[in-house]
């Protein structure tokens, strides 16, 4: 008579432990993705900032020696230093470098200037290194 | 009672007039909108106002403000296709200078008292500030991506080197120059939704601003206390429940104190500032309502402006293509 209860109770409880086992197993099987979507999605953002980092110091370095040289407008010369100083103590190997965000936003309002100074396009600027930069 | 008279009205067909404004000395009246022309109106010797000069070539898309410089002798425009203009009048009004940097549409200008500086913002998110050289040439003084969203007005101190800007962020901020650039100072939160257009009171202690939650609101400098550099800007008025849409455009006469209000309910309010009983009391400001033009037009109001010279002499401008202009008659 108890084995009858314990079989029916199964039976009545079979619902409800297949819905757990069936949210648990879809829970783990969105976790496992969501963290591969992350990771990509983390990969791509930190290529496109280092990337954004790189042309703006390859930009300012290469502008400042060629103001330089032609003893060209202080303003545009100081705006380059600037860029470089706000750039210089960006850890690239360390994702968790706090200012990153905030220097580069620092920059990019920087460099937009610096273009309007020299009178050239942002865009064209940044074709001119790479069409794809999406920056 | 006090009420609004209209005086003329004046139809562009199938165009939208953004934006109006009076020279500084009220003899001018300025107008833009999606035909890309800069239409200037002046009263004639019938006391009627005629259309005297139409400047246009220079911009591919709609033009969505303009601003004089405080001489009266350049005129700037701002336009979605990203750029600034710069008029002067010579022989005729010729376009001296076309500022590129914002990466889209440009939607406020504003001239500085000093003359020295313009200020532009756009949906780019970034405010940008010009200097203007002796012969007359615009150089880039500052970039600065304070706002978190589109940025919809500028507008410079009426005495000092002191701007305020307004956004979608819901946000209103203020500049200062700082060594050779400029910096944002104060942020002012208040409004829930984006905030349209500001403006100042005649002494620059005050600043009215206006929004998507259909609210007019009134902020006050406070002096800064010992040891802090910066004062304080706190809302000491929020007026609600008076207008039924947006509210897109706020103008305070610096002659009469009187404060204007382009709304979306296609009305005109205009806007008494007092101490005492009031529409609502914070910190002792209130404004009373104290005239009304209901169906001022027929599409949403986007800009009116009160003569700067001339007393109680009014311009508005709509999306129904007409530019009208009013008497305020205070009986009072």
């Amino acid at each position: 008579m108890g084995e009858n209860i314990e079989f029916l109770d199964m039976i009545a409880m079979a619902e409800d432990k297949f819905q757990k086992e069936g949210f648990s197993e879809g829970f783990s099987t969105g976790e496992h993705r969501g963290f591969g979507d992350a990771f990509l999605l983390g990969v791509k953002q930190a290529s496109s900032c280092a990337a954004e980092i790189g042309f703006y110091r390859g930009f300012c370095l290469e502008c400042r020696k060629r103001l330089s040289n032609h003893n060209m407008s202080d303003t545009k010369l100081k705006i380059c230093q600037d860029i470089l100083d706000t750039l210089e103590p960006i850890d690239l190997s360390n994702c968790d470098f706090d200012n990153m965000l905030e220097s580069l936003q620092t920059c990019q309002a920087k460099f937009k200037r610096l273009c309007a100074l020299m009178k050239i396009s942002t865009q064209s600027s940044r074709n001119s290194m790479n069409a794809d930069m999406s920056f | 009672m006090p009420r609004l008279q209209c005086l003329q009205t004046f139809e562009s067909l199938n165009d939208k007039i953004w934006f109006t404004c009076w020279n500084p000395s009220g003899t001018i009246l300025a107008s833009c909108g999606s035909d890309k022309k800069i239409k200037l109106w002046q009263r004639g010797d019938d006391d009627k106002y005629v259309c005297i000069n139409v400047l246009e070539g220079s911009h591919t898309r709609t033009i969505r403000s303009i601003s004089w410089s405080k001489d009266g002798k350049f005129l700037a425009s701002a336009s979605f296709d990203a750029t600034v203009c710069i008029w002067v009048k010579r022989e005729n009004w010729e376009c001296i200078a076309t500022l590129e940097g914002h990466e889209n549409e440009v939607k406020s200008v504003s001239w500085s008292s000093s003359g020295n500086f313009l200020a532009t913002c756009s949906r780019d998110k970034s405010v940008w500030v010009w200097e203007i050289d002796e012969d007359e040439a615009f150089e880039c003084s500052s970039v600065m991506n304070s706002h978190s969203q589109d940025v919809k007005c500028v507008k410079f101190h009426p005495n000092d080197d002191i701007f305020a800007s307004a956004s979608y962020d819901d946000t209103i901020k203020l500049y200062k120059p700082s060594g050779d650039e400029w910096i944002s100072f104060c942020t002012m939160e208040g409004h829930s939704s984006t905030v349209w257009c500001v403006d100042w009171s005649e002494d620059g202690n005050t600043l009215v601003s206006c929004g998507d939650d259909r609210t007019v609101k009134l902020w006050k400098e406070f002096k800064p206390s010992i040891g802090s550099n910066n004062a304080i800007w706190k809302c000491v008025c929020t007026l609600s429940g008076y207008h039924d849409r947006p509210v897109y455009s706020v103008d305070w006469c610096h002659k009469t104190d009187l404060i204007l209000t382009a709304c979306g309910d296609n009305a005109i309010r205009v806007f008494r500032k007092c101490q005492t009983d009031g529409v609502e009391n914070e910190g002792g400001l209130s404004l009373e309502m104290v005239a009304k033009e209901y169906d001022a037009h027929k599409e949403d109001v986007n800009c009116a402006a009160w003569n700067p010279i001339e007393e109680n002499i009014l311009a508005s401008c709509s999306d129904d293509g007409m530019l009208k202009f009013w008497k305020f008659i205070d009986d009072q």
